[in-house]
């Protein structure tokens, strides 16, 4: 009997450990160019057992959200994708084509005063309505952007405009701090939202919870931790949305989004599991598209200042030539995104085609750490995120600058602790983080490397980077302005300042039945662009 | 009695003192700033000190420590650095939901954890004893996180049984069910294993012995004369699960997508929301202590030596008062 038992227990754990392994394709040589995405393309078709009504999205987020005031907000992707429901800018985001096009949306038009740039006057378009009926207004404008550039949460973006001036109730200027190429995309991203200045004010200036302004959608109920429910409103200026009733869930497993996919009790998330994107592909009933590339930078990045080892050019370049980015492209991120050569998005105009990082030469890098002092190694504290798309990258890293001679010890901390010590004190030697821009400029990414960009956190202190930078963001989209980020970038590499390794995939997937779905590196999905399939 | 149950609840508040002070020390003294959390990454210094100032967070730590007993002992447990919603609120928003699950399981446990292990101990080394213990030995084995998902890919996926979110409708027993039974699987084994053990100890005694000698029925000796001796330990055992349970289940909440109070307390911790953490720390050990008096008088109610030592201490005093009646006066 007691034998019976033994075999019948050994007999489950074995079937439990088959039971677990799938047939996956983890080469990413099958899929085509072992240097681009993993997947690409869609999959689609079939038909799909769909449980919700043909007016209304379940749209999957995978974290909480603490706030809809879209200028008081610290601007995770899950904030972002449910306040664009309720909120506009005076340009908008749209994407065509695998490209983000910056258009006019609360503002008509709008045209330059002066030869500097410097007053850029917005004509305002009419007739639109807030949610609590209020047409938009000159106002409503000169309310918005006065808050946003005071609140702590948005100020780095507002920094760009000194003042907003109301000509009259449909007509602005924006008297910019100096000129800027990019301050249509400035002024398009969420931060820089238009509300109801008269809601906000009786309200006691409390968005956090109750949205007031011209967005497609109103909010119908908010359960914390929960769900968002939103309908369409029936007032907006382009029209009453296809999708009447939206829902954003939080379901934080990547497995149990897929099995409520699967099922129909979700339709769309941007957020995934890599290892589930297959999944995907193989059934029918479900589609997936990416974009890509996107616009977050996975980077190695040092503290320059005094104090720290990597003040020493030689130990960064040592990093530089020690690391593998194939090896952490397959083994930390399972073949999914892109290998990076710079730390510029590949989404921007001036993003440059086959760029060379320092080549991978091992015997190069151990000499450069000889020279730089340490024949006999270095072993320093890294302060890494716990979550695994920094962790694991992390973990690549230490086993291959351990070859060189520099011996990492890892420092896994929450995202809040990493904040503290790294942006805060600059209490690290070296760090690996994930580079997201306000927006996709190559200023909004680069400038952060400046002197005087008010997060140098890194102590970079080049003045030669700082002209190139300076020069670049007066610029307008050309060919003056790819070859000035061209040099930075150059001089990015050759400093070893910053090294990036990997650009994530912005994926969608979703019921293959639901229409006008694309993926988007800054992931702003509107549920006004979707509508049901008959 | 109540004398007995007022002492205890009086025993909570220091208890409570201890927990708030311990926590609210910890969380100071963690890494990580509260105010640059809430901020984007790139948020300036001038911009995060701002925030710190308008946050009372440069305050003295006696000062924001008492700052905050004051405002709980008037029923204000603060606001969610991260949501800025009342905690009060918060917690009401996600305890049903903790309270359903923890109820549901701990029910399940009982109904069928019990008269498993009350069998498997009558009927010791037959068949459904080695299959229970079998059981009890694979549950206990086996990760709650992979149970639930495996549950969810049969019943939900496959066989669309049950719903494998709360996404789609209203919230209704269905959605539970799942849960439940992930939840539960330990108390259930836990359960078995303690029933089988304590009766196995009790249907030895010799007053066991004795009911059957004197004719007592197969039913009768167990149920109303083992049963009740056995269930000291199972009581105690019920009311340690279901105080876990009433403190959250972090790994089914996230692999049921449910908004309970587990999830709620390892978000604030991982932002650095403090009220949110003293408040779901506080609450979880009132539950606590709530639950451990509660089983400190069942067992009054079980045990009857208990009782009647209690009864036995009435009975004294009321003979003594007679007897007071009774005595001539001395003048």
């Amino acid at each position: 009997m007691k034998r019976l038992v033994a075999l019948l227990i050994a007999a489950i754990m074995m079937i439990s450990l088959c039971a677990c392994s799938k047939d996956t394709n983890d080469d990413p040589s099958d899929s085509g160019d072992a240097t681009t995405n993993g997947f690409v393309g869609t999959s689609g078709g079939g038909s799909a057992a769909v449980y919700s009504a043909k007016d209304s999205v379940v749209f999957r987020l995978n974290a909480d959200i603490a706030t809809l005031d879209p200028h008081k907000t610290s601007g995770t992707a899950n904030e972002r994708i449910v306040q664009i429901q309720f909120y506009e800018s005076l340009f908008g985001q749209d994407r065509f084509n695998d490209t983000t096009e910056i258009n006019p949306r609360l503002a008509e038009s709008w045209q330059y005063l002066d030869d500097e740039k410097l007053q850029m006057e917005i004509t305002l378009r009419k007739g639109v309505k807030f949610h609590n009926g209020d047409e938009m207004t000159a106002d409503d404008v000169v309310f918005s952007l006065n808050r946003a550039k005071d609140s702590g949460y948005s100020s780095t973006l507002a920094a760009f405009w000194e003042s907003v001036e109301k000509i009259d109730d449909y007509t602005v200027v924006v008297h910019l701090t100096q000129a800027y190429g990019a301050i249509e995309k400035v002024l398009a991203t969420p931060n820089c939202s238009i509300v109801c200045k008269k809601f906000t004010e009786e309200s006691g200036d409390n968005l956090e919870r109750t949205p007031c302004g011209t967005g497609p959608y109103v909010l119908s109920e908010w359960i914390t931790g929960d769900s968002v429910t939103v309908t369409a409103f029936a007032d907006y200026w382009r029209g009453e949305a296809a999708i009447k009733t939206g829902k954003f869930v939080i379901i934080t497993d990547n497995s149990t989004y897929l099995i409520a996919l699967e099922n129909g009790e979700v339709d769309i998330s941007n957020m995934m599991g890599t290892a589930d994107v297959q999944t995907v592909i193989d059934n029918p009933d479900l589609s997936y598209t990416s974009s890509g590339s996107g616009n977050s930078g996975h980077c190695i990045l040092f503290n320059c200042g005094e104090g720290s080892i990597f003040a020493d050019e030689r130990m960064r370049l040592a990093v530089a030539a020690a690391i593998d980015r194939e090896s952490i492209y397959i083994s930390a991120f399972d073949g999914n995104g892109t290998i990076s050569t710079n730390i510029m998005s590949m989404t921007v105009d001036e993003y440059p085609e086959n760029f060379e990082a320092i080549p991978f030469d091992l015997e190069y890098a151990k000499q450069l750490v000889i020279d730089a002092g340490y024949p006999d190694g270095v072993t320093i504290s890294v302060p890494t995120i716990e979550a695994a798309n920094y962790n694991k990258p992390a973990i690549v890293i230490q086993e291959q600058l351990g070859k060189i001679g520099i011996h990492l010890e890892l420092d896994v901390m929450t995202r809040a602790a990493w904040n503290e010590k790294v942006i805060g004190n600059s209490d690290f030697q070296i760090t690996n983080w994930a580079v997201v821009p306000d927006f996709e400029d190559a200023d909004a990414i680069l400038y952060k490397l400046h002197s005087n960009s008010g997060v140098n956190f890194y102590n970079i202190n080049d003045p030669e980077l700082d002209a190139l930078l300076d020069a670049g963001r007066a610029l307008e989209p050309g060919e003056e302005r790819n070859q000035i980020y061209l040099e930075a970038l150059e001089l990015i590499r050759d400093k070893a300042y910053a090294i990036s390794f990997l650009k994530d995939l912005r994926n969608v997937s979703y019921n293959s039945k639901l229409q006008g779905v694309v993926a988007f590196p800054e992931q702003r999905y509107q549920l006004f662009n979707f509508w049901w399939a008959e | 009695m109540i004398k007995y149950i007022i002492k205890r609840v009086l025993m909570l508040i220091p208890v409570l003192l201890g927990i708030s002070l311990l926590i609210f020390t910890v969380m100071n003294i963690s890494s990580g700033d509260p105010a640059r959390a809430l901020l984007s990454d790139y948020a300036s210094q001038e911009d995060v000190d701002k925030l710190r100032e308008e946050m009372g967070l440069n305050d003295p730590f006696l000062e924001q420590y008492g700052r905050y007993i004051w405002n709980a002992l008037h029923g204000d447990l603060g606001t969610s650095y991260q949501s800025g919603q009342p905690v009060v609120q918060l917690i009401a928003q996600r305890y049903p939901t903790t309270i359903k699950l923890a109820l549901g399981s701990i029910l399940l446990s009982i109904i069928f954890g019990i008269p498993i292990g009350i069998l498997s101990a009558v009927k010791q080394y037959s068949l459904i004893d080695n299959a229970s213990m079998l059981l009890s030995m694979l549950l206990t084995s086996t990760p709650s996180f992979w149970l639930g998902l495996m549950l969810l890919i049969v019943f939900s996926l496959t066989l669309h049984w049950l719903p494998a979110t709360q996404a789609l409708g209203t919230p209704t027993i269905k959605h539970f069910i799942l849960p439940w039974i992930t939840l539960n699987c330990m108390t259930f084994a836990l359960l078995i294993r303690m029933s089988r053990s304590t009766m196995l100890e009790v249907i030895r005694q010799d007053y066991i012995r004795t009911a059957k000698a004197k004719g007592a029925t197969d039913r009768r000796v167990t149920f109303k004369h083992a049963l009740r001796n056995a269930l000291l330990p199972i009581v105690t055992v019920i009311g340690t699960q279901l105080s876990v349970q009433l403190g959250g289940s972090v790994v089914v909440e996230s692999v049921f997508a449910l908004n309970g109070i587990g999830t709620m307390a390892i978000n604030g911790i991982k932002a650095k929301d403090t009220p949110v953490v003293m408040a779901a720390i506080m609450f979880i050990a009132i539950v606590g202590g709530i639950i451990n008096l509660l089983v400190d008088i069942g067992y009054v109610f079980i045990d009857p030596r208990l009782k009647s030592q209690f009864f036995k201490g009435k009975k004294k005093e009321k003979a003594k008062n007679a007897e007071q009646k009774q005595l001539p006066s001395s003048t």
